[in-house]
């Protein structure tokens, strides 16, 4: 093809991209001799060529290369000396670190440095009051539990027996009898109504008769003892029994004729046929006797305390509830009755009984029941 | 866990508890305080908490009891390095092992959690993460980091190394 003026622009940019022959190169050069108005345009075509620019980047490019092997000792990463250490690498991988290790002085040093980054425990620092962390749990075994049950209901009926029953009438009755009166206080109050200077006076006058407290076997019984319960009383006239009140309660013990309560805590605990006769308070055992006594079990030491302190044998009486003698059960759960009736607490105590009326579950209120 | 199990745990762990936390809030009073808060709750629940998870159970109750005591009062943890050093004095504490203890005072408050969880107790990444709330990857990335941080520290002191 021939340069002419219409196709001269083609050949132009081929020249210097580079893509004329050199016979082609020659013609053009020969064209441009014969046109020299086209010169200007042809160096114009030659401006147009853009250089490569190099852009350095912001930061070292070096870490975004991957090795080339873990084999290589240089190469081996930071990452793998750390896993090493932490027990992240399999078998082989802990060789290749080794060997990388073995023979790089660079991955020696820092695989010395890992190995040195490991902290120990300071053992010498120890927590100085372990001892109070302890907890002490005394194990109690449901045996156990309903034993201590019957053996603090039986000292709440004990404690509730010698406050009412005619023996501590008795002590008080001698303590008046052998004291001279107190001078009365006109300060001080009355109950129910009688005058100061009429009451006993026990404060004073209670260390003189303890031999007599430490030995009640020794006092002799006063007539007021013999309190008879009805003949027979129905077990729903028990709810219509109301506790006395407690003001009531202290002028009685300080005043021995007033007997009332006692009657009410006859009524109570007997609840049947039962008679205390004087034959029986005769049959009370002699100290002697008492002393030469060896108690084998906690209800043989309860009925013998029970026995002693009012003259009853609960161990051969018959109980008019169940057709049986009373067991510990029935005698816990009439000393918890008596002192809910006495002091008029909402106290109630429930038992549950079998077909022989034998007890199987026990209960103090809502929250301390106990079953066979 | 019965009474016998939960006093065991108060032989074997209550120095590693106290020691954890002592290190990480330098303040021996709190330290006691918290170790005995941790195992007052865990008795509290002893019921319902078995003898095998005692240990992580009461590591991970004592963490956030720790955490929130730090949160209370921020300043105790940059104070108070008195008690703290009392220990490294009395121990008589060598070159390496001030070192490392600085270094690990520097870390950032994760990281030297984490790290110490792992070395003093050797417990594992999934262990930590459930101690610490965090998944077993972020763990394994704060000890990572935590060690090259150590690496670096006692790399630029000649006395090391």
């Amino acid at each position: 093809m021939k340069i002419t003026r219409e196709n001269y622009e083609a050949y132009f940019l081929d020249y210097h991209e580079g893509n004329l022959t050199e016979g082609q190169k020659a013609e053009l050069m020969e064209f441009l001799a014969q046109n020299p108005s086209l010169k200007e345009e042809f160096e114009a075509f030659e401006m147009v060529v853009l250089e490569e620019e190099i852009t350095p980047l912001p930061f070292d490019g070096d870490f975004l290369k991957k090795p080339v092997s873990d084999t290589d000792p240089a190469s081996i990463s930071e990452k793998k000396l750390i896993a090493y250490h932490e027990g992240d690498l399999g078998t082989e991988e802990k060789k290749q670190v080794l060997k990388a290790v073995a023979e790089s002085p660079e991955a020696r040093k820092a695989f010395t440095l890992y190995s040195l980054s490991k902290l120990e425990a300071d053992t010498s620092i120890v927590f100085p009051a372990k001892a109070t962390l302890k907890k002490h749990v005394i194990v109690a075994r449901a045996l156990m539990i309903r034993r201590l049950a019957v053996a603090a209901a039986l000292l709440t009926f004990m404690v509730s027996l010698y406050f009412l029953l005619p023996g501590s009438l008795h002590l008080q009755q001698v303590a008046e009898e052998q004291m001279p009166a107190a001078t009365p206080d006109p300060k001080e109050e009355t109950f129910s109504g009688v005058p100061v200077e009429k009451m006993p006076v026990l404060a004073e006058t209670l260390p003189d008769i303890q031999p007599q407290i430490a030995s009640p076997l020794a006092i002799e019984p006063s007539p007021r003892e013999i309190i008879r319960p009805p003949a027979r009383m129905d077990v729903s006239q028990l709810a219509l029994m109301k506790p006395s009140e407690r003001t009531e309660l202290m002028v009685q013990k300080q005043r021995p004729q007033t007997i009332n309560l006692r009657e009410d805590f006859y009524w109570f605990t007997y609840a049947g046929n039962i008679d205390i006769t004087d034959e029986e308070e005769d049959e009370l055992p002699q100290p002697q006797r008492m002393e030469e006594q060896r108690y084998t079990s906690l209800a043989s030491l309860a009925y013998s305390g029970i026995e002693r302190s009012t003259g009853v044998d609960f161990k051969n009486m018959e109980n008019p509830f169940t057709d049986r003698n009373f067991g510990l059960w029935d005698i816990a759960g009439m000393g918890l009755a008596g002192i809910s009736h006495i002091t008029g607490t909402s106290l109630t105590v429930d038992t549950e009984t079998d077909e022989t009326g034998r007890i199987t579950s026990f209960g103090i209120g809502e929250r301390f029941k106990i079953s066979r | 866990m019965t009474a016998q199990q939960y006093n065991q745990c108060v032989d074997e762990h209550a120095d590693g508890v106290y020691r954890f936390i002592l290190k990480n809030i330098k303040d021996e009073d709190k330290a006691k305080d918290i170790v005995q808060d941790s195992f007052e709750k865990m008795w509290t629940k002893a019921g319902d908490i078995e003898f095998a998870k005692a240990k992580s159970y009461l590591f991970t109750t004592a963490y956030h009891t720790m955490i929130d005591a730090i949160r209370k009062d921020k300043k105790q943890t940059e104070l108070n390095e008195e008690a703290f050093n009392k220990h490294q004095v009395n121990n008589s504490y060598n070159d390496l092992k001030e070192v490392l203890n600085q270094a690990v005072s520097r870390l950032p408050e994760i990281q030297r959690h984490v790290i110490m969880l792992r070395d003093y107790e050797g417990y594992s990444y999934q262990e930590i993460g459930e101690i610490t709330k965090l998944n077993e990857s972020q763990v394994k990335v704060y000890i990572y980091r935590a060690r090259t941080y150590l690496k670096n520290y006692i790399g630029k002191l000649d006395m090391v190394v």
